[in-house]
């Protein structure tokens, strides 16, 4: 199978704590792949990273054919680009979005985003929509779809996540695991190629854990490749193969998930995941 | 009936052309200065007052039409800078200071300080027995100058003689030294008040006119002259009682008084009238016509500067947080010192400042300019407040779906910031609302200033108070429901949980 996401050398900083110290990693098609590791280590950037909501110091970043390298930015981009976006405390100015690279390789970044869709650890759904518009105005404003077509691709998606009932109610009518399908049935519209989850699962009450899962096994046999950051592992077993462990910006060890539980190579994981067991 | 309709028109025009007066425009400051200038208490609509009866005797020698204009007092001399009229009436006192900004006219009238106490006061017959004691005196006023040259005594001075009158009734100081004709008439119909001691020092009021009208001047005082000399301005004072003995030998004219103070008669006789709740209330309610006046223009400038304030603020707003860092560092300078800084000064510099540079403004745009620019600020903030706040995720969310980020503002940030500034922005009204009271002292007579005038003549503070009061918070009602139901409707979608 081919690879759909593939990273290499990746490096990542703010201000002089490095987060991201050289990752290489590749995706295939169709995978689930879990990203795991203690808070702070850098999996969530990484994540950031794959549609750049952050901008990368160093690497290349190749998503489904469209590459994006460092080695193309301009060369005083480091020193100045970035001391320049964590003075301001201006949030349309510090966004990633409106930064000078994403200026340059605006196509190449927006072919990307195109292709992938992003949960947020809190959701944020738009909270002026309710759940039909929340699924179908982004079609409307990003794809130029006409309404009465968006509505009825946003209907097919609410009956796949089983939200049909509920496509009047405002978000904050919503129970937690019904916001959380409402994120996904948002992203989906879009026919994303890949999902990205971040902490899919930190604010679900335990039972509702189970249905994400069965989600994402849903998702996997429409051939959508997933990526999962999560540091809940009895999560990660109900949906995961391929596992990969990050420790202090760097990847420790990859591999199946029975394989780093069982026979860990290296001590670090070994460490983490002795509470597990 | 066409030709019948120009025709009258025609002839409308050329009556205007041939027999059209020139207009004689006067200032003064009716709020509280009986018996000056004041409200006639048996129709508030009308002015009265001596100073009145003399503009018009004037006006009729140069055969002018006479026009009042309204202006605060301490702005006299710069609203006539300012050309908002061609002269000012109201007991201003010749002094070598004043004659450097303004001319005078020959003096129309010659008096003296007089001191007023409590009634009941019988320790103080003089200056003598005042000294370490509080005195109230009109601000930049001969008795003020006297009392400081002289030294000793503890000097407060006022805005107003009325609220140093109710100051000496309060025991708050122990006597006011005021000009003889507003001793007078407040001791005339204040039983709790007197004049004691001697009269002291002179005061002398002329006529103030333009350093450069000096042929007004001239017309102005061949009037006066002739007013003095045919005996007219003799039988104006003696109507108001105030006849002395200085300007009888200032102006020699030594023949006996004649006893007739009409005028006085007829405002002590108004003050004695009707002092129980049931009249009281009959009299205030007389004022309605004359406070709804002043709600209006409160009304619309509060209306007015808000409109500017909501775009100005939203102009201020989005270059503040898109334009280049240059830029944008200076809307953040320029609302800060806004917002740093009073808005009473701001409406000075607006409205006196200003005109010195070659920008004039009318009383009503300076009133909107002053409170739409200042509000403005606020709104900024406001605004930059309510966009910040949702920009933080929801911008990440419209992008990390592929939304550009013009679209990302349009369809998902402004929204919703819309939603959550609308209350503050409500709010503010409210106390622009009330802020308005201060354009008065921009010569606006808006409801603030109707009341001080009303009070201070029929030294009402309390009735005509608490219908003001109850105006204003009826003109800020509509507005606070509009937040009640903005806060309830449109924010009901951003409630978490």
């Amino acid at each position: 199978m081919q690879n759909i996401i593939s990273i290499a050398n990746l490096h990542k900083s703010f201000k002089n704590n490095e987060v991201l110290k050289g990752i290489n990693l590749e995706v295939k098609k169709g995978e689930i792949l879990s990203i795991v590791g203690k808070s702070g280590c850098g999996k969530t950037t990484l994540l950031r990273c794959i549609n750049f909501l952050e901008i990368p110091d160093q690497g290349t970043i190749n998503v489904n054919g469209v590459s994006i390298s460092t080695d193309d930015f301009p060369k005083n981009y480091q020193n100045i680009e970035k001391n320049k976006i964590q003075e301001t405390n201006n949030p349309f100015k510090s966004f990633s979005y409106q930064n000078e690279i994403v200026k340059k390789f605006k196509n190449k970044i927006y072919q990307i985003r195109g292709n992938i869709g992003f949960l947020f650890q809190d959701l944020q759904l738009f909270p002026h929509y309710n759940v039909i518009e929340n699924v179908y105005k982004p079609l409307v404003i990003i794809k130029k779809m006409r309404k009465e077509e968006a509505i009825l691709n946003a209907e097919t998606i609410l009956l796949k996540v089983n939200l049909i009932n509920h496509r009047n109610k405002y978000p904050h009518q919503l129970s937690g695991g019904q916001k959380q399908r409402v994120a996904i049935a948002r992203a989906l519209a879009m026919s994303p190629k890949i999902m990205l989850y971040d902490e899919p699962t930190s604010a679900l009450d335990p039972e509702l854990v189970r249905e994400i899962a069965d989600m994402i096994n849903m998702l996997e046999k429409d051939e959508i490749t997933q990526v999962i950051v999560s540091h809940d592992i009895n999560f990660i077993k109900l949906i995961a193969k391929q596992v990969v462990f990050i420790d202090e910006g760097e990847i420790v060890e990859m591999g199946l998930l029975e394989k780093l539980l069982t026979n860990p190579v290296d001590q670090r994981t070994k460490h983490y995941f002795d509470i597990f067991r | 009936m066409r030709s019948k309709i120009i025709f009258i028109f025609i002839f409308f025009i050329a009556y205007n052309l041939l027999f059209s007066q020139e207009e004689f425009r006067w200032a003064a400051d009716a709020e509280g200065n009986v018996p000056y200038i004041f409200q006639d208490p048996n129709n508030p609509k009308l002015l009265k007052g001596f100073e009145v009866d003399l503009a018009n005797a004037i006006a009729k020698k140069m055969s002018m039409k006479p026009v009042f204009v309204q202006n605060q007092w301490d702005g006299l001399i710069p609203g006539l800078n300012r050309g908002d009229y061609d002269i000012a009436i109201n007991g201003i006192e010749i002094t070598a200071d004043r004659k450097k900004e303004v001319l005078f006219s020959i003096p129309y009238y010659y008096t003296s300080e007089k001191l007023v106490v409590r009634s009941n006061e019988q320790k103080i017959n003089g200056l003598s027995d005042l000294y370490g004691k509080k005195i109230g005196v009109l601000k930049n006023s001969l008795a003020e100058r006297i009392l400081n040259t002289q030294g000793g005594f503890d000097v407060l001075s006022y805005e107003g003689e009325v609220n140093a009158f109710e100051d000496v009734k309060n025991k708050r100081i122990d006597a006011a030294l005021v000009d003889f004709p507003i001793a007078l008439y407040y001791t005339a119909c204040n039983t709790e008040l007197k004049q004691v001691g001697p009269p002291i020092g002179e005061v002398v009021y002329g006529a103030a006119i333009r350093l450069q009208d000096s042929s007004l001047l001239a017309k102005v005082n061949n009037a006066l002259t002739s007013i003095i000399q045919s005996g007219e301005l003799r039988s104006i004072l003696e109507k108001w009682n105030l006849w002395n003995e200085v300007i009888a030998i200032r102006l020699n004219d030594e023949k006996p008084s004649t006893n007739l103070h009409s005028e006085f008669e007829a405002y002590l006789k108004s003050q004695h009238t009707g002092h129980n709740v049931i009249t009281t209330l009959e009299r205030d309610i007389t004022f309605l016509p004359l406070f709804a006046q002043g709600a209006l223009v409160t009304l619309g400038i509060s209306i007015v500067s808000m409109i500017i304030a909501i775009f100005l603020g939203l102009f201020l707003a989005i270059i503040r947080i898109f334009g280049p860092k240059f830029i944008s560092l200076i809307i953040t300078l320029f609302i800060e010192i806004i917002r740093g800084t009073p808005l009473l000064i701001q409406l000075y510099i607006i409205f006196y400042a200003m005109p010195s540079i070659g920008i004039k403004f009318s009383p009503f745009l300076a009133a909107v300019i002053g409170l739409g620019v200042n509000y403005a600020a606020y709104e900024a903030e406001n605004y930059r407040a309510g966009l910040f706040a949702i920009a933080k995720g929801q911008m990440e969310a419209a992008i990390a779906l592929g939304m550009r980020r013009r679209d990302a503002l349009i369809f998902i940030i402004i929204p919703q910031a819309f939603r959550i500034v609308i209350p503050p922005v409500t709010n503010d009204f409210i106390s622009l609302l009330k802020d308005s009271s201060l354009v008065s002292i921009i010569t606006m007579v808006e409801l603030t200033k109707v009341y001080n005038q009303v009070a201070t003549t029929y030294f009402d503070f309390l009735g005509t108070g608490i219908i003001v009061a109850a105006i204003y918070l009826i003109l800020g009602l509509p507005f606070i429901q509009i937040a009640k139901y903005s806060e309830k409707h449109l924010g009901l979608e951003r409630k978490r949980k």
